[in-house]
C-alpha cells in the first residue's frame, strides 16, 4: 500500500499543467508542501526528494517569516511605557545617574536600569518616531532570526510551528521599553551558554559576562537571565566529548552574577530584578493584582500573545511527555519550560519572557531532524502528514491577515505606521500649556507619568509609578490610595488593618496640585466626573490621559470652566461628528485603512468610552453614529449601546421610567452581557416595543445604524393623534435625533411643539430642562 | 548550533526523569503555595470587611454591662433603622408635603410592609413616580432622612437620599442642601447617588456594611454605630479576654484593645472626626470663623479653638473624675446621649478657667459662675429646622 501511494505522489510530481511541471506552480512553497520528512515517510524515490542539508531554509519558509515579521512589526508603536522611558533617556543624556529621582518627587533609590531609556531616547532624536519604528522592526527581526536559527536543526513543519508561535508571542517585546532588552538578552543568552559549552573558552565566557554587563544596566530582569544561564550550564548533556565541568558552569554563572551587580544601584541589582519578576514577593498580592500588567495571566483578556504562548505551553507539555516516553534526557527542556510557565502565569508583565524560555524548551524537547524524525513520523496517518503543511500555512496565512487588519479580539492596532492615537501627548500638552499650577502630580498609570515627564510642564513633577513604588515599598499606598480614588472615599476611615484610609489627606500632603488619569483606568475617571461635589475637575476631553485640577485653585480654574462650557457645547450644539481618522496625522499612518480602504473605528470608541466615563453620553454618542454607519463592529455597538443605557438609567431615575426611544436603541445594539445590566432600568424588551410603537420602531432602525431618520417640521403632529403616549415618545425621539445629528433648533421646535401637546407626560419634565439647557445655544 | 546533543536517551529509563519532572512540579507548587498563604490581606474598609465572628454588643455586655445598658439610649445607637421601622412610618405615613417652586408635592405611604413616597405633579397627571424608601438614616436628634437603594449597572447599589426629611420641632420639611429649585443633577424625590456616595452615607450609619459580590449584603448589616465601631480590634480583644483569667486581666496583660485614653487630644477628635469630619479635611480658605459649614462638623471647629491648641500634656484625673484635656469625650460620652444642662459643661471650662491655674485667663466679662457656652458656643441655625452648636470657642 505504501509503495502504490509513493507511486501516485510520484507520479504527481512528474505531472505537468499547461506545459509546467505541477511543482513549479507551487514556487517557493513547494518545499514547505513536499518536504523530505514526507517523501521518506512514503518511500519515495530519491529522484522526486530533493532532500537538502539546509532545507529548513525554504523560500516559502522564509517568505512566511518575513510577513509575520512585517505584520507584526509595522503596526504602530502602543506601548504605554513610551514616554517614560524617553524622558528618562533625556534625564540620562542631561547628566542624571539616577533618572527616576529627577523624574519622581516620591524616589530616592537609585535604579539599575538606568540606561535603559538612552537608546529610545538617541533613536528618537535622530530619527523621531520613524525611527523607532525602524527599530521595532529591526528588533522583531531580530527575534525571528534567533529562534529560527535555534530551531533550525528541527523537522521543517516543527521548526516552522515553533518560530511562528513563539514570534506571535514575543513580537510585543518589538516595542520601545525595557522589555526589549530583556527579551534579546534572553535569547543571546541561550545561544551564547550553548556556545560555551561546545567551546568554553574565555572568549566565549566573556560574551556571556558582558551581557549580563549590559543587560543588568539597561534592563530589568537580569536575574531570569542567571536562572536560564544556569539551567542551560548545569542540566546539560555529559556524553559529549569536551563538556566544562560542574565547578567551570558555576564559576561562570557567579561571575555572570557579579557582572549583573555592576549598576549604579550594585548588590542591590538582583533583588530589585527579582522582585520586578515576581512582585508578589515584594507587596502583597491582593495589591500587586489591582495593577493588570502584573495580574496572573489566566486574570487578564486573551489576545494573540496570550493564545499563541497557550499553543506553546500545550506543544511543550506533549513534547516533555514525548521525550519522557522515549527515554530521553528532560532535565534542562522541562526546567526552562517550568520557569518559563512559572513566570508566565503568575505575572501578566512575564508573557514575553515566558514565551522566549517555553519556546526555547521546546526546541530544546523536539525530535530532530537528523535522528528522529523517522522515529516520530513513523505511525502517523497518511493523511495528517500530507494536511499539515498547507494547514499551517493558510492558519499562519489567516492569522497574519486577521492580525494586520485589527480583527482579532483584544488586538486592535492594526498595520501602520507611528504611534496610535493615544500616545499622542499634544493634547495633554494643550490643556497644560496654559496652567499655572505649583505641585505634585499623581499619576494614575505609567503613560500619565511618561507623557507629564516628557512635556516638562514647569512646576509640576510627578509623584510615583507602580515599578518605582514596588521597589521602593511604596505599592501598597499607591494602590490604597487609588483605590479610595476609585470608590470616592474621600475622608478619612479605618482600613481593616486599621491604618487610615481616604484620598483627601495623604494627597494635601503632598501638595498635589493635579490628578493625571490614563484613560484605560475609566472606573476612577468615572468616580470622579460622577460626583458633583469633588473638588477634583477635568480640563480636557481630548487628552487620553485625563488632566483633573481641583475647583477653585486659580491655576486652572480657567480651564476648567471652558471644559465645563465645552461640555454643554458638545452634549447640545455641536455639529454632526465625523469617525476620528487615523490616518493622515503627525504621528500614526494607517497603512491597513489606506490600502483596503476601511475604516478603522478603535480611536472613535476609545474616545467614545472616555466621554462615556466623564458622564458626557451625548457627546459619546455623536461621535459614534458616523462609525456605526461605516461598520457593524462589535466595539461600537457596544460603546454605543453603553451610552445609551447611561442615559435610559439617568431618564429613569428623574422620571421614573425610561423613554421608549433610549430603550429601543439600546435592546437593538447591546449585545448579552450588556442587555443582562438593566437591573434597575428596567427597559422594556424590543417586541413590547415594537407592539407598542411601531413607528419608533422603524425608525429606531435606521438610528441604530447611523443614519439618523429625517425629521421634517412640516411632518411633526400639531394634534395628539392614535395613542399620545405613543406621539409623545416619538416627538421625544425626534427631539434627540435632531439634536445629536447638529440641529439644535429644528430640534427645540420640536420639543416645544411635545411641551404644548403633552405638557403632563412623564417625558415632558425632563424636556422642559432640556430645552432650558440647550436655549443657551440656540 | 546543532540542537541534537539532549537527544540521547537516558540509560535507567522512565522513572528518574518522571521523578525529577515530579519534583521540579512539587518544588515549585509547593514554593507558591507558601508565598500565597503567607500573603498579607488587602487593607481595605473595615466597616466593609466580611468578619467571620462580628462582635456583638451582647458579647460586650457580658463585662461591660453599664455602658452597654446606657449606650441603648445614646443617639449613636439609632443612627439607622429600616423605613418600615414603627418608628419611622409613624413620622411619614400619610403625611405630604409641598416642594418649593410648584414642583408638585411629596406624599408618604405605608403599603405592603414597605414605605412608599410619590411625587404628584401640580397637576395630579399621569407622571407620578412612586419610590420605595429602605433606611431611615439619623437618629431624630437633629433630622432623620430617608434613603431608597436599587441595584445599579455595575451591579453595586445606587442610592437617592430623599428631598423630605423629619424634623423634631417642624416634623417634616426640605433635606438639608435640597431646598430651592431643581439643579442638574437632582430629581424631584431627592438627590441620587452612586455606590461610594452611598456607601460613605452607610459607614457612618452603621458597624459592618458586608458585601457580595460588590453589592451590599443587606441581611448582614449591622446598623448603628455600635461597640465595633469605634474600638477596633474587638475581635481580637474578646478572644484575649476570653483566653485569660480575671487575676491576669488586673496585672495589666495586653487585652488586644485600643485605649482611648492612650490617644493624644488631636488623635482622639479625629477618631470622631471619621465621621464628623476633621479639620485637616478642609482647605485654609474653608477653616475660617465665619464659614458656616463648619457648624455642622464640630471636631473641626474644636480643633481650630485656641483652648484646643493652647492646652498642655494630658495630667492626672480631675476630681470630676475626666483627664485634664480637650478633646470630645471632655464634654460628650459617647454611651449616654448628650447633656442638656449648661452647668455640666460649665464644669468642664472651669477645670482649665479657674482662678488657681496659671495658665489660663478667667473670663473678663462674665463670673465663672455664669454659663460659658451660652457665649463662647452658642448654638447657631443652619436651615429654618436644625441648629448645631459651634464648637469653634472663641470670643465673639
Amino acid at each position: 500500500m505504501p509503495q502504490a501511494r509513493a507511486c501516485l505522489n510520484n507520479g504527481r510530481n512528474n505531472a505537468r499543467v499547461c506545459g509546467v511541471p505541477l511543482n513549479n506552480w507551487f514556487g517557493p512553497f513547494r518545499q514547505l508542501l513536499f518536504s523530505p520528512t514526507v517523501n521518506r515517510r512514503f518511500n519515495v524515490s530519491q529522484r522526486c526528494q530533493q532532500p537538502s542539508p539546509n532545507s529548513a531554509r525554504s523560500p516559502a519558509s522564509i517568505v512566511l517569516l518575513v510577513a509575520a515579521v512585517g505584520c507584526l512589526a509595522i503596526t504602530p508603536i502602543e506601548s504605554d511605557e513610551l514616554w517614560w522611558q524617553l524622558s528618562r533617556g533625556r534625564a540620562v543624556i542631561d547628566g542624571a545617574v539616577a533618572p527616576c529621582q529627577e523624574l519622581l518627587t516620591a524616589d530616592v533609590a537609585r535604579e539599575a536600569d538606568w540606561l535603559g531609556g538612552v537608546p529610545f531616547y538617541l533613536v528618537h532624536s535622530i530619527a523621531d518616531v520613524s525611527g523607532l519604528m525602524a527599530l521595532k522592526l529591526a528588533v522583531v527581526s531580530g527575534f525571528a532570526w534567533l529562534l529560527w536559527s535555534r530551531a533550525n536543526a528541527l523537522p521543517h513543519v516543527a521548526a516552522l510551528t515553533l518560530t511562528f508561535a513563539g514570534l506571535l508571542a514575543i513580537a510585543g517585546a518589538g516595542e520601545p521599553a525595557p522589555l526589549m532588552f530583556d527579551t534579546l538578552a534572553l535569547l543571546l543568552v541561550d545561544r551564547l551558554a550553548r556556545r560555551w559549552l561546545v567551546k568554553p573558552s574565555w572568549i566565549n565566557a566573556l560574551g556571556v559576562v558582558g551581557l549580563f554587563l549590559v543587560w543588568s544596566n539597561l534592563a530589568r530582569l537580569p536575574a531570569l537571565g542567571l536562572a536560564s544561564l544556569a539551567i542551560v550550564l548545569l542540566c546539560r548533556d555529559r556524553s559529549a566529548d569536551r563538556q566544562p565541568t560542574n565547578w567551570q558552569s558555576w564559576r561562570l554563572v557567579g561571575v555572570a552574577a557579579i557582572a549583573s551587580c555592576v549598576t549604579p544601584r550594585g548588590w542591590w541589582t538582583l533583588w530589585d530584578s527579582l522582585r520586578l519578576l515576581m512582585p508578589w514577593i515584594a507587596a502583597p498580592f491582593v495589591v500587586v493584582q489591582q495593577y493588570s500588567a502584573w495580574q496572573p495571566l489566566a486574570w487578564t483578556q486573551w489576545g494573540l500573545p496570550e493564545f499563541a504562548f497557550g499553543i506553546l505551553t500545550v506543544a511543550g507539555v506533549i513534547g516533555l511527555i514525548n521525550r519522557v516516553v522515549r527515554n530521553q534526557s528532560s532535565g534542562r527542556p522541562g526546567l526552562l519550560f517550568l520557569l518559563g510557565q512559572f513566570i508566565a502565569w503568575t505575572s501578566n508583565a512575564n508573557l514575553t519572557l515566558g514565551a522566549v524560555l517555553t519556546t526555547l524548551a521546546l526546541i530544546d524537547a523536539w525530535p530532530t531532524r537528523s535522528s528522529d524524525v523517522a522515529a516520530s513520523f513513523r505511525n502517523q496517518p497518511l493523511l495528517w502528514c500530507r494536511a499539515l503543511r498547507p494547514i499551517l500555512f493558510v492558519t499562519a496565512s489567516l492569522i497574519l491577515i486577521c492580525r494586520a487588519s485589527g480583527w482579532l479580539p483584544n488586538c486592535p492596532n492594526r498595520l501602520g505606521w507611528g504611534l496610535v492615537p493615544h500616545l499622542d501627548p499634544a493634547p495633554l500638552q494643550q490643556a497644560l500649556q496654559q496652567t499655572q499650577l505649583r505641585g505634585t502630580v499623581h499619576c494614575v498609570g505609567i503613560r500619565a507619568a511618561g507623557m507629564l515627564s516628557w512635556l516638562r510642564p514647569n512646576g509640576l513633577t510627578a509623584f510615583d509609578i507602580p515599578q518605582r513604588a514596588l521597589l521602593g515599598r511604596r505599592l501598597p499606598v499607591e494602590a490604597a490610595l487609588n483605590r479610595d480614588l476609585l470608590h470616592g472615599r474621600e475622608f478619612s476611615y479605618r482600613r481593616a488593618d486599621l491604618s487610615d484610609g481616604g484620598w483627601w489627606i495623604p494627597l494635601q500632603k503632598r501638595g498635589t496640585a493635579l490628578l493625571l488619569v490614563d484613560d484605560g483606568y475609566a472606573g476612577i475617571i468615572r468616580q470622579l466626573c460622577q460626583d458633583a461635589e469633588s473638588i477634583w475637575r477635568p480640563f480636557s476631553l481630548q487628552s487620553s490621559v485625563v488632566p483633573f485640577g481641583k475647583a477653585g485653585d486659580p491655576g486652572c480654574s480657567h480651564q476648567i470652566i471652558e471644559t465645563l462650557r465645552f461640555e454643554r457645547y458638545l452634549t447640545w450644539a455641536a455639529p454632526a461628528a465625523k469617525p476620528i481618522s487615523n490616518s493622515g496625522s503627525d504621528t500614526h499612518w494607517d497603512l491597513w485603512g489606506t490600502t483596503t480602504k476601511t475604516p478603522d473605528p478603535s480611536a472613535s470608541v476609545r474616545q467614545a468610552r472616555l466621554l462615556n466615563a466623564m458622564q458626557l453620553h451625548i457627546p459619546a454618542i455623536r461621535l459614534l453614529a458616523p462609525v456605526l454607519n461605516q461598520t457593524n463592529s462589535h466595539s461600537v455597538r457596544s460603546a454605543f449601546a453603553a451610552g445609551q443605557l447611561a442615559l435610559a438609567y439617568s431618564e429613569r431615575l428623574e422620571v421614573g421610567q425610561p423613554s421608549h426611544f433610549r430603550s429601543l436603541a439600546f435592546r437593538s445594539t447591546a449585545d448579552m452581557s450588556l442587555q443582562c445590566k438593566v437591573a434597575y432600568a428596567t427597559l422594556p424588551a424590543e417586541a413590547e416595543l415594537r407592539k407598542r410603537n411601531p413607528e419608533l420602531f422603524n425608525d429606531n432602525t435606521r438610528y441604530v445604524n447611523g443614519k439618523p431618520p429625517a425629521v421634517d417640521a412640516s411632518q411633526l403632529p400639531a394634534e395628539p393623534t392614535g395613542d399620545p403616549a405613543a406621539t409623545a415618545e416619538l416627538l421625544y425621539a425626534r427631539g434627540w435625533w435632531l439634536i445629536e445629528s447638529g440641529q439644535l433648533t429644528m430640534a427645540l421646535a420640536v420639543f416645544e411643539n411635545m411641551l404644548s401637546t403633552y405638557p403632563d407626560h412623564h417625558l415632558s419634565r425632563l424636556v422642559r430642562r432640556n430645552v432650558q439647557d440647550a436655549r443657551e445655544f440656540q | 548550533m546543532p540542537a541534537n546533543s539532549n537527544s540521547t536517551s537516558a540509560p535507567s529509563g522512565i522513572r528518574p526523569v518522571l521523578g525529577k519532572l515530579a519534583a521540579a512540579c512539587s518544588a515549585v507548587a509547593g514554593v507558591t503555595v507558601i508565598v500565597w498563604i503567607s500573603l498579607p490581606r488587602i487593607p481595605i474598609d473595615r466597616i466593609t470587611t466580611q468578619r467571620k465572628q462580628l462582635v456583638q454588643p451582647s458579647n460586650c455586655a457580658e463585662c461591660h454591662p453599664d455602658q452597654v445598658a446606657s449606650f441603648k439610649s445614646a443617639p449613636h445607637a439609632q443612627t439607622l433603622r429600616l423605613a418600615s421601622d414603627p418608628s419611622v412610618v409613624q413620622r411619614f405615613d400619610g403625611k405630604s408635603v409641598k416642594l418649593p417652586d410648584d414642583q408638585g408635592e411629596i406624599e408618604f405611604r405605608f403599603r405592603q410592609h414597605n414605605l412608599w413616597a410619590v411625587h404628584k405633579t401640580p397637576k395630579g397627571s399621569d407622571s407620578d413616580h412612586a419610590i420605595r424608601l429602605d433606611w431611615a438614616f439619623g437618629s431624630g436628634l437633629h433630622a432623620q432622612t430617608l434613603v431608597a437603594t436599587w441595584r445599579n449597572l455595575d451591579n453595586g447599589n445606587d442610592g437617592l437620599e430623599h428631598r423630605v426629611s423629619w424634623y423634631p420641632n417642624a416634623g417634616l420639611a426640605i433635606t438639608l442642601g435640597q431646598s430651592g429649585p431643581l439643579q442638574p443633577g437632582l430629581t424631584p424625590h431627592g438627590k441620587p447617588m452612586n455606590h461610594a456616595q452611598l456607601m460613605n452615607c452607610f459607614a457612618c450609619h452603621s458597624s459592618n456594611l458586608p458585601h457580595q459580590s460588590g453589592r451590599l449584603d443587606i441581611q448582614s448589616v449591622q446598623p448603628n454605630v455600635g461597640c465595633i465601631r469605634c474600638h477596633n480590634r474587638a475581635e481580637e480583644h474578646l478572644t484575649a479576654v476570653t483566653k485569660i483569667s480575671s487575676s491576669e486581666k488586673q496585672s495589666g496583660q495586653d487585652l488586644h484593645i485600643e485605649r482611648w485614653s492612650d490617644f493624644s487630644p488631636l488623635e482622639s477628635v479625629n477618631r470622631c472626626g471619621e465621621c464628623h469630619r476633621r479639620a485637616d479635611e478642609f482647605t485654609a480658605e474653608e477653616l475660617t470663623p465665619s464659614n458656616k459649614l463648619l457648624i455642622r462638623f464640630a471636631p473641626a471647629g474644636l480643633v481650630m479653638s485656641r483652648c484646643f491648641q493652647q492646652q498642655r500634656p494630658a495630667s492626672r484625673e480631675t476630681q470630676i473624675g475626666v483627664k485634664k484635656q480637650l478633646t470630645c469625650l471632655t464634654c460628650h460620652d459617647p454611651h449616654q446621649p448628650a447633656k442638656s444642662d449648661p452647668e455640666f459643661y460649665r464644669q468642664r471650662c472651669v477645670i482649665c478657667h479657674a482662678a488657681d491655674q496659671q495658665h489660663t485667663k478667667l473670663c473678663s466679662s462674665q463670673p465663672t459662675s455664669s454659663q460659658c457656652v451660652t457665649c463662647h458656643m452658642p448654638k447657631i441655625p443652619i436651615h429654618p429646622n436644625l441648629s448645631f452648636t459651634d464648637h469653634w470657642i472663641r470670643i465673639r
